[in-house]
């Protein structure tokens, strides 16, 4: 990671090194804006919490500022984090036919698929389910700790870019409605008991559906960009 | 109102991860350089879009022929059962009278897959072949895809939950089947083909200040509440005079 934010002293682009130290300064009030799905060039506006910034040419949400994302974030994926173990390891439901029981666990779920020899679709649910919430609340959280203690290192700059592309493999929504239809299909097979597991579990996919709501990245970036800038002019 | 400018038009990238937007220096391709902010490699548009996005679209109905021909899933109950595909189990459902659960199961895992690959399918042939679709609409679709895409890993997430729960020797178990295996690879490749696809090829197809943005904060209006803030075009004759500059990206 490192050697990348180095000038290579060879490049033959060395003369813009010497406007570097100015133009860095302009990162976090940059006057220019561009339109992640259109590519259109916009002027920048002040824009409050509360508010959104919309691409007049394709209508994409371009910036919404939130409130204390920071402490937000921590708040939620500390809380997520905590019920991320009870959540997979507790069971969410236990199913009875004729005193026979047998309980579900997220973990167990992908165990049962791995050992009966489905170990693309173990690792598919697992990765969906456990591995990338996970990765997501100890990032967020790791993130937020390293704003807090102003450190703009490349470490905060890595964690930022995984987190950016662990979002979208995170179902635990999708998840949840698994949950109910396979509740409502094995209602008349036997008897069905919601565990503990599954209020751990609707408390931690309630954490992560605000966290990605409240959760703001757009501001770290420009710290970490002003972070770099001061590093810069000494 | 003036016309609006792509930041390509303007030797301007923004950066993929980061979304800083950086001037690239003069006679350098965008690939070749690397974001001051965060280190990214910086790319005008997503590399190789189109054929990416096409070869996992392809496979992706490759795979959705086993997905529906093959059992996803086999009950048995008191000795009886036989395998389910995706559409039988549907049906099933249907008959033992639970309409809202086959209709959503129907929905996540039918209708969506091939929703979405009929759509990727029409932003592409709307960037080759230039069909002449209202970009707006076409924008909105690709969002609807991107979205939609997890949901079907619905039925894969009932299927982890149901073999474990029901496996009770002989009274009942459930397994799974080789079409599950299927379908989990033609969630998985249609979701790489939504992140593959680039957006900003279709808006490409309109030459730079060719629409005038008189008519559209009316627009946008319609679709969005009142306190949004509608960002203004920018002119941009002359870009900022310490407008970022992009790195050369060091050789590895």
């Amino acid at each position: 990671m490192e050697s990348r934010f180095i000038f290579s002293s060879t490049s033959p682009a060395l003369e813009f090194d010497n406007s570097l130290a100015a133009s860095v300064a302009m990162l976090h009030h940059q006057a220019h804006l561009v339109c992640h799905e259109c590519d259109a060039l916009l002027q920048g506006a002040h824009v409050s919490p509360g508010q959104k910034l919309v691409c007049p040419r394709c209508g994409c949400t371009l910036y919404k500022p939130r409130k204390d994302s920071i402490n937000r974030g921590l708040a939620l994926s500390l809380t997520a984090l905590i019920l991320f173990v009870p959540a997979n390891f507790l069971p969410i439901m236990t199913f009875n036919v004729l005193g026979l029981d047998n309980a579900d666990t997220m973990v167990k779920g992908v165990r049962q698929l791995f050992d009966q020899g489905y170990w693309w679709m173990a690792a598919l649910v697992g990765f969906c389910s456990i591995v990338a919430p996970l990765l997501q609340f100890t990032l967020v959280t790791g993130i937020c700790l390293q704003v807090a203690r102003r450190r703009f290192g490349p470490l905060l700059v890595f964690m930022l870019k995984i987190q950016s592309r662990v979002n979208r493999w995170g179902m635990l929504e999708v998840f949840m409605l698994g949950i109910l239809v396979a509740y409502i299909k094995l209602l008349d097979l036997g008897t069905i008991e919601l565990g503990i597991g599954l209020l751990c579990f609707t408390g931690m996919l309630l954490a992560t559906t605000l966290n990605a709501i409240l959760f703001d990245t757009h501001p770290i970036w420009e710290m970490v960009g002003e972070a770099r800038a001061a590093d810069s002019h000494r | 109102m003036p016309p609006i400018r792509t930041a390509k038009s303007m030797g301007l990238v923004q950066c993929g991860d980061c979304h800083l937007v950086v001037k690239l220096p003069p006679h350098q391709q965008s690939g070749q350089c690397i974001c001051p902010r965060c280190g990214s490699a910086l790319h005008a548009r997503l590399r190789d879009s189109i054929v990416r996005t096409w070869a996992f679209v392809i496979t992706a109905w490759i795979f959705l022929v086993p997905a529906n021909l093959y059992p996803v899933m086999t009950v048995i109950y008191f000795g009886e059962g036989e395998p389910d595909t995706i559409l039988s189990g549907v049906i099933h459902l249907a008959q033992a009278g639970m309409i809202p659960i086959a209709i959503l199961v129907f929905v996540a895992s039918v209708v969506v897959p091939v929703l979405k690959l009929v759509g990727i399918m029409i932003l592409l042939g709307t960037v080759q072949l230039g069909w002449k679709l209202n970009l707006r609409q076409c924008t909105v679709l690709y969002r609807v895809i991107e979205v939609i895409g997890a949901w079907s890993m619905l039925d894969l997430f009932m299927i982890s939950i149901l073999v474990t729960l029901v496996d009770l020797g002989a009274v009942a178990t459930i397994t799974a089947g080789a079409g599950a295996t299927a379908f989990a690879t033609v969630v998985v490749l249609t979701m790489f083909a939504a992140i593959s696809f680039d957006p900003r090829l279709l808006w490409d197809l309109q030459q730079d200040g060719e629409q005038p943005l008189a008519s559209q904060p009316a627009a946008s209006q319609q679709t969005s509440s009142q306190s949004d803030i509608i960002a203004s075009a920018n002119a941009a004759s002359p870009l900022h005079p310490s407008q970022e500059t992009a790195h050369d990206r060091p050789a590895r």
